[in-house]
């Protein structure tokens, strides 16, 4: 079927042209974004071989700096690979915001059923 | 359920007697008791068992598939999640399976829908129909997948 609504106005029909200029734009910040995720990944892995898991203060420090490190990440897949940066702010506020209070409530209801999951079991013993 | 520890280096795991060593108990010796949701941190490897002593953890485990229900064999004991600690371990590899195994099947799918669009582009039929939307459609399709890695990574893998 022939889709004249992506032919005539969407960047990514074929005579949707960039100039020499912009393709180097283009790439340079895929390259950018390529390095960024990768040297947190590195970042990531390393801290996780060089502490050892326990119940002390440090380890639940580490385990925060991964959760922070990881929502970087998805923020600039999403942003980036996935283009949401190019939508306008008003779209991407209505797509970002939901998710966040949903992740939210997720997070406290892992840990409230966690816990309660946690107590029923030194209860029974 | 009381349990009774006779030595504070053993837990037994079932009323017919089996029971499992503990090869480390932390700071508080008497925690590790009553903590057993962190006893599968501290068996030791249960190569080592052998004869009653490994069925009677085989059962232990199978208990928590029952549902329930009582299995013959082991007594008067409601099967289900009671006096086994396993069932936290069963829970977690259960829930461990089902979300790398899900990843799985959508990065094996996800490799599949590249292939496709590669050998499309390959064979121009883009430029027929005038617009490279459905590489934009895959594209988007495997970043999702990278999005769902991202948190799988981090939470199974890292912490």
């Amino acid at each position: 079927m022939e889709r004249d609504d992506l032919i005539v106005n969407d960047s990514y029909a074929l005579n949707a042209h960039h100039s020499e200029e912009e393709g180097v734009a283009i790439r340079k910040k895929i390259y950018l974004v390529t390095v960024i995720l990768s040297v947190i990944t590195a970042i990531e892995v390393g801290m996780g071989v060089m502490f050892k898991r326990s119940e002390a203060f440090t380890w639940t420090a580490i385990k925060w700096t991964f959760i922070v490190l990881t929502l970087f990440k998805a923020g600039y897949i999403v942003m980036s690979f996935m283009h949401l940066g190019d939508e306008r702010k008003n779209l991407r506020n209505a797509v970002i915001i939901p998710y966040f209070v949903f992740i939210l409530y997720l997070i406290f209801i892992a840990i409230t059923e966690g816990l309660a999951h946690y107590g029923m079991d030194q209860m029974f013993h | 359920m009381e349990m009774h520890i006779q030595d504070p280096l053993t837990v037994p795991i079932s009323e017919d007697g089996g029971h499992v060593v503990l090869t480390e108990l932390g700071d508080h010796p008497h925690e590790a008791h009553l903590h057993s949701l962190r006893i599968n941190k501290y068996i030791e490897d249960e190569t080592e068992l052998e004869g009653d002593a490994m069925m009677t953890l085989w059962n232990a485990r199978s208990e928590n598939f029952s549902f329930g229900a009582p299995i013959p064999g082991l007594g008067a004991d409601w099967g289900g999640i009671n006096h086994s600690e396993y069932a936290t371990q069963q829970g977690y590899s259960n829930f461990f399976f089902f979300i790398t195994g899900f990843h799985g099947f959508h990065v094996f799918s996800g490799v599949i829908i590249n292939l496709v669009v590669f050998l499309m582009v390959l064979n121009r039929v883009m430029e027929r129909r005038k617009h490279y939307e459905m590489v934009e459609k895959v594209g988007l399709y495997w970043h999702f997948v990278d999005l769902v890695w991202v948190f799988v990574f981090t939470f199974f893998y890292l912490i």
